[in-house]
């Protein structure tokens, strides 16, 4: 776990990452400012929560892709042989800096939205708040074990963040509008359990699945079970160059 | 004690057999030489002993633990391994590497010790710079100065010297021969047979994933069936009478070039050729005796099929 951490403070990636998310953060505050907070704190949704999904599925590629892309999990597994051991402590790492930052971030900004969204003569809600907090920690935790497996079964850095964007963004969307499957889709699952969370009934329109949040979370469960074990199986049984 | 060993491996990829029945050990306190053409079967076979590749058949041990049993996780952290040359991470520094090795073997306060090695490979006034902007030999030697991290009990090279320049490649080797001192053994696969030959006490030698020979230095050398042979000189018009009358005695006689000419078989000592070319009426003007190195009995053993160990 520690020689994971020391790549963390060595390496850009992941101070690029968090750099990029604080600049958001900071450009969400500034439309607050000008603009107000907007409809169900439309604007931290926005810069915070959207580039913070972002970067937890890119961090979530790098934490493996990174031994791929340099060509270092020899070296990694040169060290120290437990492949299962290291397949952990890599997952374990990305999940507490992503937990961490989604949480510090949300906190350190928030009496900022508030103090802009005065400006309108608005406040931002603590309830609501938390609740986008907890919504933002599920889904960034889930996004960057969807990146970590992906990482995996490609087995590079570049078609790692590759086929994470595309899974997230493009297979797993049209997936969810196939009747009957759809409501079984990645997408549609944490958005189920992310309006869970948040208290709302429907707030995806016609994607809403009409699905508890148990069944929602079972679902969601079930496909980052099925990537990780993919990920893992892939790290597991290949050869390393 | 044997710290590296083969028993019969056997490893494919796809229809490609890469390892076919490999045994062969490397015993404690030794500098040994893996020995091959390119595509023998060396980087897949150090590969195999550290568990990065599984043998689909036989098996291989570290300091007598074998390949991915019990307790081979903590063997491996008492070797030091250079694969496939220097895997680093190219946007961290020199130091930075190094402490990232330090933590995965689990070393803590390696300070002192990433220090004295970045000096001990002369990259003291590199240390805090970036990877990415650093020599294939630069990168060569902080590969070996982190193989070396931990003081391992053993350790494996693959290729160390590839990229380096003549003065680089000398520095390594005298490097790899002093480690024993600090009682490693080492396991160092190449392709530039005279660099083995001066930094190796014993070589094992494969040729498409079987082993052709084994043993110390002297061994491979003495019983590789080579013979003796003479550098011979006479006058340039007298090279064929000369051929004719040492072949006539069943010798090999090989001109190479203006007077002279390669002799071999079965010599008992120099005066035997000088002797038969004067009763020609022939004078010798030099000869010479010539030792057999590594790179005829490489060429020798891993021409054709192969043969069988020396040692």
């Amino acid at each position: 776990m520690r020689a994971e951490l020391a790549k963390v403070r060595a390496l850009p990636t992941p101070a690029w990452c968090l750099a990029v998310v604080v600049f958001c953060g900071l450009l969400g505050v500034a439309a607050t400012w000008q603009w107000g907070p907007g409809s169900d704190l439309l604007a931290v949704e926005l810069a915070l929560g959207f580039p913070l999904s972002i970067a937890s599925i890119v961090f979530g590629v790098w934490i493996f892709g990174v031994e791929y892309g340099q060509n270092t999990l020899r070296r990694a597994l040169s060290a120290d042989p437990r492949r299962l051991r290291l397949f952990i402590s890599k997952l374990l790492v990305a999940l507490a800096l992503i937990g961490v930052v989604t949480v510090l971030l949300h906190l350190v900004l928030f009496p900022f939205f508030d103090l802009a969204a005065d400006r309108h003569g608005e406040s931002v809600s603590v309830r609501d708040y938390r609740d986008i907090v907890a919504a933002a920690l599920l889904s960034n935790l889930v996004y960057a074990t969807v990146g970590a497996s992906l990482a995996l079964i490609t087995a590079s850095m570049a078609g790692g963040v590759t086929a994470a964007l595309v899974f997230v963004f493009i297979i797993d969307t049209v997936l969810s509008v196939v009747p009957e499957v759809g409501d079984f889709s990645f997408g549609i699952a944490l958005a189920d359990v992310v309006l869970g969370i948040r208290g709302t009934e429907s707030g995806f329109g016609e994607f809403d699945s009409g699905q508890t949040t148990s069944q929602a979370a079972v679902i969601l469960a079930a496909w980052v079970v099925a990537l990780a074990g993919l990920g893992w199986l892939r790290l597991w049984r290949s050869d390393v160059k | 004690m044997i710290l590296a060993g083969f028993a019969g491996v056997d490893k494919s990829f796809g229809s490609t057999q890469a390892l076919r029945g490999l045994s062969f050990g490397v015993p404690e306190g030794s500098v040994c030489g893996l020995l091959g053409p390119n595509g023998s079967g060396k980087t897949t076979a150090i590969r195999v002993l550290l568990g990065l590749t599984r043998a689909d058949r036989g098996s291989s041990s570290l300091l007598g633990v074998p390949t991915g049993g019990r307790g081979f996780a903590s063997v491996v952290r008492q070797t030091g391994a250079l694969v496939e040359g220097p895997s680093l991470y190219s946007r961290a520094t020199a130091r930075r590497n190094m402490r990232i090795q330090a933590e995965s073997i689990g070393l803590r306060r390696a300070s002192a010790e990433i220090d004295s090695l970045l000096a001990l490979v002369g990259l003291t006034e590199r240390a805090a710079g970036r990877v990415g902007g650093f020599s294939m030999g630069m990168k060569q030697r902080l590969g070996l100065a982190i193989a070396l991290l931990g003081r391992p009990r053993l350790v494996i090279l693959d290729e160390p010297t590839n990229g380096l320049d003549p003065a680089g490649i000398v520095e390594i080797r005298n490097l790899i021969a002093r480690l024993p001192e600090f009682g490693a053994t080492v396991l160092v696969s190449s392709h530039l047979l005279s660099e083995v030959e001066l930094m190796c006490d014993r070589a094992t030698i494969i040729n498409r994933g079987s082993l052709v020979a084994d043993g110390t230095m002297g061994e491979l050398l003495g019983h590789a069936g080579l013979g003796v042979s003479y550098s011979v000189a006479v006058a340039e018009e007298e090279v064929g009478p000369a051929a004719d009358a040492l072949a006539a005695l069943g010798l090999a006689v090989e001109p190479t070039g203006g007077g002279s000419m390669t002799v071999s078989g079965a010599i008992s000592d120099g005066s035997q050729v000088s002797c038969v070319l004067a009763a020609e009426g022939i004078y010798v003007s030099a000869l010479q005796q010539e030792k057999p190195d590594l790179e005829r009995v490489f060429l020798s053993l891993t021409e054709g099929e192969g043969g069988v160990g020396a040692g």
